[in-house]
């Protein structure tokens, strides 16, 4: 059930009225069943899956409360781990080794015939593997009470805005909000639908605007004319923010209206001075995880300078990976390692540079931002490309002379509304730096009701309404 | 603070509709030129999609033959749209002397008609078209009035606030890439399927244009020449075409030879206009 859909209006509109009556216990049935119901409108049968990622971490969770022994509490933590991992690498990945070690080994002469495995990969099933995982970690190095109500971990883990494509919530933050009745403040109402609009208006304005062009680029890399397949890898890197951010807000703005702080999962990542903050600023309930239970368990920044260099890389490869069974998604995340490995080495020698020019603080930020804005579309280019001869033949394309004029670019009006819808949300990113929004809405409703109006007029005059899943679906 | 939230959301979008539609109807744009109506005769309109607005260049043509051109074409147009465009444009300009029509739209899918809801609000012919194809556009656009302008024809309306959108015309040359991969390709022997739909808009169009007093030309503007020779189908074209239209065609896929004349495959460029010019005038085309 897609956030952009009518049944999804149905389904909330049924929903609401339910939630606000029901209280204690009865609310919590509801929210595991339209949580259910919601998942499952895509494909019940992958309800087992939930159930059993559910099921096994809540076990795990109680026995680790009462087992003291260090070599058996790190058994319990193994088994959660596995059963995760293994959903994870059985439905996602499986198909995807055995493609790579088909190729491989018919690169190296073998002659036998297989068909490589095509399985259906669950939606969602990244995102909640990652968050009940997160909660035995933390159960297991006592960071978080265990919970021993089955109800109340069966919501955590399936709740239905941030159950398909994130934020990953962690379970100190969500379980102790299943503890009691989250009452619907008004305040929290009108913050939660700011939220939602907004992300509609990323998803549908701007994002699916901006498809038709990044899909008509990257599918014909050898004969769109540089300048087009320039502008198709600036749409695209604001396609996937567009969706992906406005899917979060749109999750995390429901959650809202229901009572729930989801936290944040977007902060303005385009406006990073450094790859480090840029991770700090997109999809940071994944960079978190990934800092916490990968990054520090691998020792982090603590064993050396090369270590740290080698636990930043393992750590994007498989944060590359965790987003698709694609060795293009493995050489984004490397990408993005070697940008935050280079960044520690030339960093300190750039900040001398610019206090001993006098560099204008304003000039090099400027400058950082764009740097860090072009290195970060240039790893989207294998983010995007469907394989690794569309990626190369797009940024050879990109490195050379001719194809550059403007009067080649196709669709030069989709163009300009894209270019135009860009610009209006880097300049409304930009000013929200100096005004914070969401206070201004909260406490002044004339400000709420213009702000509102003004992003559905939006949406009416700029969406596209084809329909599209969120691109994070896939992963 | 709902029921305002409400009221504004309603009464702004039905006046900055307005506001939209008053913008839109001041633009030299050929489907604003339609729905503003006047008093001009144009002496030639030309009808049809891509290949109608990049074969039939409308500066080039009242300069060959000193009389007003309109060209009325756009990309995506199928038949039953073009149908629709002139029949509306009857109601509102006196009738032209010739109607040039590029009938080669009748391969074409619907699609336009959604772009068009813009103009809905001055066309009962476009509200029935939109509805009939897109139904749930149809009913948005009665929901949100904005809606209506949410499409690339309204973007075009604003670029030509003030100007005149009849020299358009591709600039681009198709590639040697593209000319190697045509060259490649095994000829076509398969007639495309042709929209019923759009064969009887032909017919109806011929005759519609023929009692308001027009003469009616069907003229096939070039196709790239290494395509055009991979079409085995053509000659069953041109018999489907003239059967429905009641109308013979003036075949021209083959009249201009320079490569460098073509956008791509289908489209001429702007170095076609005069070959295709002087081909016209040889065919009594342009009389």
């Amino acid at each position: 059930m897609l956030f952009n859909s009518l049944a999804f209006l149905v389904f909330i509109a049924a929903f609401f009225p339910l939630y606000v009556v029901l209280k204690g216990r009865a609310r919590l049935w509801l929210v595991l069943a339209a949580s259910y119901l919601f998942y499952g409108w895509w494909d019940w049968r992958f309800l087992s899956l939930i159930a059993i990622s559910t099921g096994v971490d809540y076990l795990v969770g109680r026995k680790l409360d009462t087992v003291e022994d260090a070599v058996a509490r790190k058994r319990l933590l193994v088994l959660s781990v596995t059963v995760n991992l293994g959903l994870l690498g059985v439905f996602k990945y499986l198909g995807f080794f055995t493609a790579s070690l088909l190729a491989a080994l018919h690169a190296a002469g073998w002659n036998g015939r297989a068909e490589p495995l095509e399985i259906v990969l669950p939606v969602g099933i990244s995102f909640y593997t990652f968050q009940t995982m997160s909660y035995a970690i933390d159960v297991y190095r006592r960071r978080i009470p265990v919970e021993r109500d089955l109800l109340r971990f069966a919501c955590f883990v399936g709740f239905f805005p941030q159950l398909v494509a994130g934020p990953i919530v962690r379970a100190s933050r969500l379980l102790p909000q299943f503890r009691e009745d989250q009452p619907i403040r008004w305040a929290n109402v009108v913050h939660g639908v700011q939220l939602m609009l907004w992300g509609y208006f990323l998803k549908v304005g701007m994002a699916d605007s901006l498809a038709a062009f990044v899909d008509q680029n990257f599918a014909h890399v050898d004969t769109m004319p540089s300048s087009s397949l320039f502008l198709g890898v600036l749409f695209y890197a604001f396609q996937i923010y567009g969706d992906f951010c406005g899917y979060s807000l749109i999750a995390i703005g429901l959650g809202r209206v229901l009572g729930f702080d989801l936290g944040v999962n977007f902060d303005r990542p385009y406006f990073s001075r450094s790859f480090s903050e840029f991770w700090k600023r997109w999809h940071i309930s994944l960079s978190t995880w990934l800092r916490d239970y990968l990054y520090v368990s691998l020792g982090g920044n603590r064993r050396g300078v090369r270590k740290t260099y080698r636990n930043l890389m393992l750590t994007m490869l498989l944060g590359g990976l965790w987003h698709g069974a694609a060795w293009t998604f493995v050489v984004w995340g490397a990408l993005h390692g070697c940008f935050l490995v280079v960044q520690r080495l030339v960093g300190p020698h750039w900040s001398r540079l610019v206090a001993a020019l006098r560099v204008p603080e304003w000039l090099d930020t400027v400058t950082l931002q764009l740097t860090v804005f072009a290195f970060t579309c240039l790893a989207w280019v294998f983010f995007r490309a469907r394989d690794f001869d569309t990626a190369f033949t797009l940024l050879h394309r990109l490195l050379t002379v001719d194809g550059w004029s403007l009067s080649a670019v196709p669709a030069k009006f989709q163009v300009i509304k894209g270019l135009a819808l860009i610009a209006a949300v880097v300049t409304l990113e930009a000013l929200s730096f100096r005004v914070k929004v969401s206070d201004l809405v909260v406490r002044r409703p004339a400000v709420a009701v213009a702000t509102a109006t003004a992003v559905i007029w939006a949406i009416a005059l700029f969406g596209t309404f084809r329909g599209d899943a969120f691109i994070y679906f896939q992963f | 603070m709902v029921i305002a939230f409400v009221g504004l959301l309603f009464a702004g979008d039905r006046l900055l509709a307005r506001c939209l539609d008053a913008l839109q109807a001041r633009s030299g744009f050929r489907f604003s030129r339609v729905y503003a109506g006047g008093d001009v005769r144009y002496d030639v309109v030309v009808i049809g999609n891509s290949r109608g607005v990049n074969g039939f260049y409308a500066p080039g043509l009242q300069e060959a033959t000193g009389r007003t051109v309109l060209n009325l074409s756009y990309n995506g147009m199928d038949t039953v749209v073009a149908e629709a465009i002139f029949l509306d444009f009857l109601d509102r300009y006196p009738a032209p002397k010739t109607l040039i029509v590029e009938p080669t739209n009748v391969l074409a899918e619907p699609g336009l008609e959604s772009a068009l809801k813009s103009y809905a609000g001055h066309s009962a012919r476009l509200r029935s078209l939109i509805a009939s194809v897109d139904p749930v556009a149809a009913r948005a656009g009665e929901l949100t009035h904005l809606y209506r302008f949410n499409n690339e024809l309204f973007l075009r309306a604003l670029y030509y606030l003030g100007g005149d959108d009849q020299g358009w015309i591709n600039e681009y040359t198709i590639g040697e890439a593209q000319l190697q991969k045509l060259r490649a390709a095994p000829p076509e022997t398969e007639l495309p399927p042709l929209g019923e739909a759009n064969l009887a808009a032909l017919g109806r169009l011929v005759s519609a244009a023929r009692a308001a007093g027009c003469e009616v030309r069907l003229v096939i503007s070039p196709y790239l020449p290494v395509y055009r020779g991979k079409l085995f189908w053509w000659p069953q074209f041109i018999a489907r075409l003239e059967a429905a239209a009641g109308a013979k065609v003036v075949d021209l896929s083959c009249a201009v030879a320079d490569l460098g004349a073509f956008a791509d495959r289908l489209h001429l460029n702007r170095r076609g206009v005069e070959p295709l010019l002087q081909r016209m005038r040889a065919s009594g085309v342009l009389r």
